[in-house]
């Protein structure tokens, strides 16, 4: 009976902790992509760099 | 026969002597290591913020460096009506509220929200992983982090016009400038902004949350119930302190981000005082400005405090 308000009252914690995990992992990417790609365009070729091609890695 | 309200001051004065028992002098006499230490702040205040103050008659003033501060002219408030009359007056009053306000109701609910999630986080690990890389951005010096907005926003090889397809140079675009400005303070300032909620809430008693464990309520109900509720004194301390400024929008990043084509937008007080008092010498004038927009900060300081005292019981002023 218990078990049954409890899931009928909101998400299990076990899918609140996935759920917390995801959204933290997707605002700190957006956190620190901006950081890498900096470090990454400063080491690439500048052609590539304004050319758009350089994302990941540098080249 | 006695008078009542002297009666009600005695007895005020006859409960306050009894609460500290002693005088002032003779406190003084008995702790007198602990005022000797208070004296170097109260020293250190008084030269380095109260003394220089007198400087902000030049503001009532004509000044002219050759003639000193007490030398020169007394104008009275020629400048304020200079001020008031300029022509891009209205613009530039309105471009700081629309800047600050705007800002503040963007970029504050943000931390908030950011450390509740944090708190809520069971694998300490990738939860120290996350604050570090949340950190991260703070810092950064405002002159690098202008130039990385220039670089992503650029129509060339820019990240967000090559993500949209098109070929806009965001920073020449009036009605961008707010957008990026406030977006990239919050991707700046909303990680560290969590470390005093958080520290907040690393002070809730555990057997609350177990409590609310054993009755069944899910991590969101125990965050609306348990953390929220914590949280709020913080919450409105901080929001006493972001009304007080403003009307000060900080200089540095307007300035960096500001280009001949978005001033429309971009016009504030603390750019136009800049101008008027480094780049023209109006220091008159631009230390009028400046007690000016100090005089309203203030003001809305106590507005604000008196605000948060009756709809909260919260006062920190």
């Amino acid at each position: 009976m218990k078990a049954k308000t409890k899931a009928s009252y909101g998400l299990s914690d076990k899918t609140s902790d996935i759920i917390l995990v995801v959204v933290t992992t997707i605002i700190m990417l957006i956190i620190a992509y901006p950081l890498y790609y900096v470090v990454v365009a400063s080491v690439s070729d500048p052609y590539d760099v304004y050319a758009g091609k350089t994302f990941l890695l540098p080249s | 026969m006695s008078n009542p309200v002297p009666a009600a001051n005695a007895a005020a004065t006859a409960k306050k002597s009894q609460k500290h028992g002693k005088t002032l002098g003779k406190r003084i006499a008995e702790n007198w290591q602990l005022y000797l230490l208070l004296v170097i702040p109260v020293v250190i205040t008084l030269i380095y913020k109260y003394i220089p103050m007198y400087g902000v008659q030049i503001a009532f003033r004509d000044y002219k460096p050759a003639r000193g501060f007490f030398g020169s002219k007394w104008v009275g408030w020629e400048w304020f009506e200079r001020f008031f009359t300029a022509p891009n007056f209205k613009r530039m009053i309105v471009n700081t509220i629309k800047l600050s306000v705007f800002s503040l109701l963007w970029s504050f609910p943000v931390p908030i929200i950011l450390s509740l999630a944090i708190n809520q986080m069971r694998f300490k690990r990738y939860k120290r992983v996350v604050q570090t890389v949340m950190y991260a951005p703070h810092f950064i010096s405002i002159m690098v982090v202008c130039g990385m907005i220039r670089i992503f926003l650029s129509p060339y090889g820019g990240l967000i016009n090559l993500l949209i397809g098109q070929q806009i140079d965001f920073m020449t675009v009036p009605e961008a400038f707010r957008t990026i400005y406030i977006a990239s303070g919050i991707w700046q300032d909303a990680g560290w902004g969590t470390i005093i909620y958080l520290a907040t809430l690393s002070a809730v008693d555990p057997g609350l949350y177990e409590a609310a464990k054993i009755d069944g309520a899910s991590m969101f109900q125990r965050i609306l119930n348990i953390d929220v509720p914590e949280l709020i004194p913080m919450i409105i301390l901080q929001l006493i302190m972001a009304a007080s400024g403003i009307m000060s929008v900080g200089f540095e990043k307007v300035f960096l981000l500001q280009t001949q084509l978005n001033r429309v937008t971009s016009d504030v007080i603390a750019v136009y005082v800049y101008e008027q008092g480094i780049v023209d010498h109006a220091y008159s004038y631009s230390t009028a400005i400046g007690l000016f927009n100090t005089v309203i900060n203030i003001i809305l300081l106590i507005v604000v405090n008196q605000i948060a005292k009756k709809a909260a019981d919260v006062s920190f002023v």
